[in-house]
């Protein structure tokens, strides 16, 4: 529990500086560029960043206060309630969680080369090699249902996109 | 007039090419719905590059099919193996699995196919009467209605999600702030473009959506990839319930429509919390309310009725306010957008053969449903039956060069990765995504008609306060507001004394 609210207090810090330096970058750069009316293209920005600002500044309170609460509960707890689990046990849980880090920085870096590749390499070699690449990620297995697979995918996309949609890929 | 565009609808429809992306959609959304973390938007999104070289209307009336299907899809696998396809599903399965294990799965089937094809139906009847009407009235709105129209629905929607409001709130304000990015629609000064010529158009709304709705998802999916997938017993059919087996179901159809309806005109609600209010309804109001949750078709049914009447319900915010109703809706109005179409108030007036063929479409698409689900049944227990993570590199693919084709450049993949990974992070934390798509979608519609509706008063506030309906809505808004902060402090204030208790 611990845990998660330090994990909610990580990402509303993040939300919170964002909208901060937003907040201050539009303030910035409506005082260089001259404009006589009071509604004007940077309203609109300032009133979105300054209301997620404020709130942020209620939900980081309101975790804090929470994260101190736990904090004054587990201090209190007796030596019963503490986690007993066998070293395999954990050695379990850190390897699957791990695997799961794996594959999710896995599907973005893999998309994103995909992405960059798009107009550099042939299309249907891409797709074919970038669905072998995530079916192995994702822990698909067989020398033959993998090539398979990826040959069937490559094709049915070639033609939906390129011959049936004409994109430039 | 309006008999006449609803005749018009139709007979746009019936043309042998919709008909046959009508059946597409259908038989995609039962696939889609059927198969766990795959949603009706996904669906959609997947297939949303497919309908830039159609008619806007053949596009909707795919879109429908899969958006009509979805619904009783997710309910198959949830009556079948316990494991809803879609969220929505989750109801139909606290009755229809036990039917299952009774031996009586293929009964559950059939209750389910005509519970869905009812409430299709009842939806479509209540959307046909209410969209004119609401349409007529949208008419003579001004910006400042507009505006806080737009405001007050996204308020709506943040406020009716499941989970924590104030987090449905921040996510409309990061929703609202990405539709800041780009060039001031006024001035033309640039904002948040960070010196990108790419982003000077502002952040597409389909590679937005791509991102939140597909990436999102495959990504928080990822450690169920290896959940194993129970079989299916083989043979499963769908045995359809007699007519005086449906008449016997009279008032679970009557209550499951009657709450997917109304729930359904709520945005933001959608169908997931309509089958739920609509089951618990029926129980409670059932004179053996211990026999719920055993085995018996009312559950089944009423559950079913829900969530393919709200589908009536959520198009009428859509088509009339240009306000979504869930996820699926949003997707239609990016659809509408891809398509150079703009909703709002004025769509029924300007459009109004598109509307009336969505509209039939919608009908339509209830009696695709039924035909292709039982005649092709054992095809989908098939695929229902394949693991997530063959099925997702596939989608990867497609939603991929979904995003390349709305503007024909990488730029946009990495956006709708950059948006997959925004919404990874903030779902895992409990925030919706729902509400950033809104407000990306509504955002731009609040500032222009705000801005307008000042210039043309000479910047005069009092603008949004003149008449009834702008009182009205400006009631509503800050009633929601006020509701949400003392639900709040009340919370806090319980919190606090059981602390000091213990």
């Amino acid at each position: 529990m611990l845990n998660d609210k330090l994990k909610d207090v990580a990402l509303e810090l993040l939300i919170f500086l964002f909208s901060l330096a937003a907040l201050v970058k539009i303030v910035i750069h409506v005082s260089n560029v001259p404009t006589n009316s009071l509604v004007n293209f940077a309203t609109f920005p300032i009133i979105i960043t300054t209301l997620m600002v404020i709130l942020m500044i209620i939900k980081l309170t309101g975790t804090f206060s929470s994260i101190s609460r736990l904090r004054s509960k587990s201090q209190t707890s007796t030596n019963d309630e503490r986690d007993d689990r066998s070293t395999l046990e954990l050695g379990n849980v850190l390897h699957s969680k791990g695997l799961i880090y794996i594959r999710t920085f896995g599907t973005v870096v893999f998309c994103a080369a995909y992405a960059f590749l798009l107009s550099k390499v042939n299309f249907f070699a891409l797709t074919f090699v970038f669905l072998i690449i995530m079916l192995l990620l994702y822990g698909i297995k067989g020398l033959v249902k993998i090539p398979i697979l990826s040959v069937g995918g490559a094709l049915g996309v070639y033609f939906i996109f390129v011959i049936f949609l004409k994109l430039p890929l | 007039m309006i008999i006449e565009h609803v005749v018009q609808g139709f007979v746009d429809i019936i043309q042998l090419h919709n008909l046959l992306f009508l059946l597409i959609g259908t038989v995609l959304g039962l696939i889609v719905g059927g198969l766990p973390g795959l949603s009706s938007p996904m669906a959609m999104i997947v297939l949303l590059p497919i309908t830039y070289s159609m008619n806007t209307l053949s596009a909707m009336v795919m879109l429908m099919g899969i958006y009509m299907s979805t619904k009783l899809g997710g309910s198959f696998t949830a009556i079948l193996i316990r494991i809803p396809g879609t969220p929505a599903g989750a109801c139909s399965m606290l009755d229809g699995y036990p039917m299952t294990l009774n031996g009586r799965g293929s009964e559950a089937l059939g209750y389910s196919t005509i519970a869905a094809v009812c409430g299709g139906i009842l939806g479509w009847c209540v959307a046909i009467v209410l969209v004119p009407v609401i349409g007529s009235i949208a008419k003579q709105t001004t910006n400042a209605d507009i505006a806080l129209i737009a405001v007050a629905g996204l308020i709506l929607v943040a406020t009716m999600m499941p989970g924590s409001t104030f987090k449905s709130w921040i996510g409309a304000l990061i929703g609202l702030f990405f539709g800041t990015v780009g060039l001031d629609p006024v001035t033309a000064v640039s904002r948040y473009t960070l010196g990108s010529f790419n982003l000077m158009a502002g952040i597409p709304f389909m590679t937005a959506l791509i991102g939140l709705f597909g990436y999102t998802v495959i990504l928080g999916d990822v450690d169920k990839l290896d959940s194993g997938i129970q079989p299916i017993r083989k043979g499963t059919s769908i045995k359809l319930p007699g007519i005086l087996a449906i008449i016997k179901q009279r008032m679970s159809i009557a209550i499951g429509s009657a709450f997917g309806i109304f729930v359904g005109m709520v945005p933001g609600v959608g169908a997931t919390t309509s089958t739920w209010i609509a089951y618990g309804f029926a129980k409670k109001r059932s004179k053996t309310p211990e026999r719920y949750g055993t085995g018996i078709p009312e559950g089944v049914v009423v559950s079913e009725t829900a969530a393919t009447s709200d589908i009536g319900g959520a198009l009428i915010p859509m088509l009339t306010l240009g306000i979504p109703g869930d996820g699926s809706t949003a997707v239609l109005l990016g659809a509408l957008i891809l398509h150079n179409i703009q909703p709002g108030v004025m769509l029924v007036s300007t459009e109004p053969e598109l509307v009336y063929g969505i509209l039939a479409s919608a009908l339509l698409a209830v009696f695709f449903m039924f035909i292709v689900a039982r005649l092709s049944i054992r095809y989908f227990v098939f695929l229902f039956s394949q693991r997530r993570a063959i099925i997702y590199p596939f989608i990867l693919v497609l939603i991929s060069i979904g995003a390349f084709a709305s503007s024909n450049t990488a730029f946009s993949i990495y956006l709708a990765i950059f948006f997959g990974v925004i919404g990874f992070f903030l779902e895992s934390r409990g925030y919706s995504v729902i509400p950033i798509v809104l407000g990306i979608i509504l955002g731009p519609i609040i500032e222009q008609n705000s801005r307008l509706a000042l210039s043309l008063s000479q910047g005069d506030w009092s603008t949004f306060v003149s008449g009834w309906p702008e009182v009205t809505m400006v009631v509503l808004i800050c009633i929601l507001i006020a509701n949400e902060m003392r639900i709040g402090l009340k919370r806090r204030n319980e919190r606090l004394r059981h602390t000091a208790e213990k």
